[in-house]
């Protein structure tokens, strides 16, 4: 089932305002994370980089509040691209598509050299790497879903238009927002324990590696993404 | 100073400069296969003469990967000369050389990768 499947077959009760509204906004947020093929790489590069954070900054809280500032980011995206809705069309062009892969691709290369270099650095410098990790996870999800939401969104709030209410369309973005981004928090939860279960086993290692090696694999799809969309 | 207890070893550094390497490595193969395409289209464009533009709609896209995707597979069947895909539109503008592949073949491409395609109309002039 396609995104288009779900809102046309759930598309009128969109218009409507009702808590059912809600629910089928939320749902298709769950929908388009699932459906979108960039859930899958982005996903792994988020529990890489959760888990990356967690080592190296040793503590107990740091995975959850990198996951959940990533879980933020996609929401604050969604709901100010919901209110300046008008600016979805410029999202979507091609050249706009173009730079935002390669700007993917890079700062996930950047995140993969963290990632692997991380457990290298003395505890000063552990100290400055720590704030930027959950702002730094709140800017790569922030980047991640301006190029991934819009279309989906542009489509729920076409579907949604006939109420003509800009706040209901900003409720609805902050609604399909939530829902895009639950699959990653939960994703980032689980690999933030996983990575705390493994502080003192002999996994540590392994999950730093395959943390970088996802970085890694995010940053090669982006530039895929990037290379075709550069064929014109 | 304190550091981290993890091992102190050039692992780390190889591992890091193998990644790099790795990626270097797949960042050249992807230029290339990205050059091939540009000199299949350029000596598609010399076939021009019985050239076809339809339009196919395309359900499914989502983000510039989906973009990318749908025009890579479809640009890479032999006698397309040109492919636009519209994240906005949901749809895609395909030019390709009459009996050398087939409105229903640029459909089949689509749907193989899991998108929905409509219907083609020929575009019009």
């Amino acid at each position: 089932m396609t995104l288009e499947d779900f809102i046309e077959r759930f598309g009128d009760s969109l218009s409507q305002g009702s808590f059912l509204s809600f629910a089928v906004t939320l749902l298709a947020g769950i929908v388009a994370s699932g459906v979108c093929p960039c859930t899958l790489p982005v996903g792994l590069g988020m529990a890489g980089l959760v888990s990356s954070s967690a080592q190296t900054n040793n503590s107990r809280q740091q995975g959850f509040l990198v996951a959940t500032a990533f879980f933020a980011g996609i929401v604050v995206n969604l709901t100010l691209l919901g209110a300046l809705a008008g600016r979805l069309g410029a999202i979507l062009t091609e050249s706009f598509g173009r730079y935002w892969a390669l700007g993917m691709a890079i700062i996930s290369l950047l995140a993969a050299i963290i990632s692997f270099y991380g457990p290298r650095l003395k505890e000063k410098q552990l100290a400055v790497l720590r704030k930027p990790g959950i702002s730094g996870a709140f800017g790569y999800s922030f980047i991640f879903s301006l190029g991934t939401s819009a279309a989906p969104l542009l489509l729920l709030l076409s579907v949604a238009a006939a109420t003509a209410s800009p706040v209901y369309g900003l409720l609805l973005s902050l609604t399909f927002g939530i829902g895009r981004g639950l699959p990653f928090l939960f994703v980032g939860l689980f690999a933030g324990a996983v990575s705390r279960f493994a502080q003192l086993t002999w996994f540590r290692r392994s999950i730093q590696i395959m943390s970088g090696g996802a970085l890694l694999f995010v940053s090669y799809y982006y530039l895929q993404t990037y290379l075709a969309l550069m064929q014109d | 100073m304190k550091t981290i207890s993890l091992p102190q070893g050039t692992l780390t550094k190889r591992l890091l400069c193998l990644g790099l390497l790795g990626w270097m490595g797949l960042m050249t193969l992807s230029y290339r296969q990205a050059l091939k395409g540009e000199e299949k289209t350029t000596s598609q464009q010399s076939l021009q003469g019985t050239a076809k533009t339809v339009i196919i709609p395309v359900k499914g896209m989502s983000c510039s990967a989906c973009q990318a995707n749908v025009k890579q597979n479809v640009a890479s069947l032999q006698g397309v000369q040109d492919v636009t895909v519209s994240l906005e539109k949901r749809e895609a503008k395909v030019t390709y050389t009459q009996g050398k592949v087939s409105p229903e073949q640029l459909v089949k491409t689509i749907n193989e990768l899991g998108y929905q395609a409509g219907k083609p109309v020929e575009a019009k002039k």
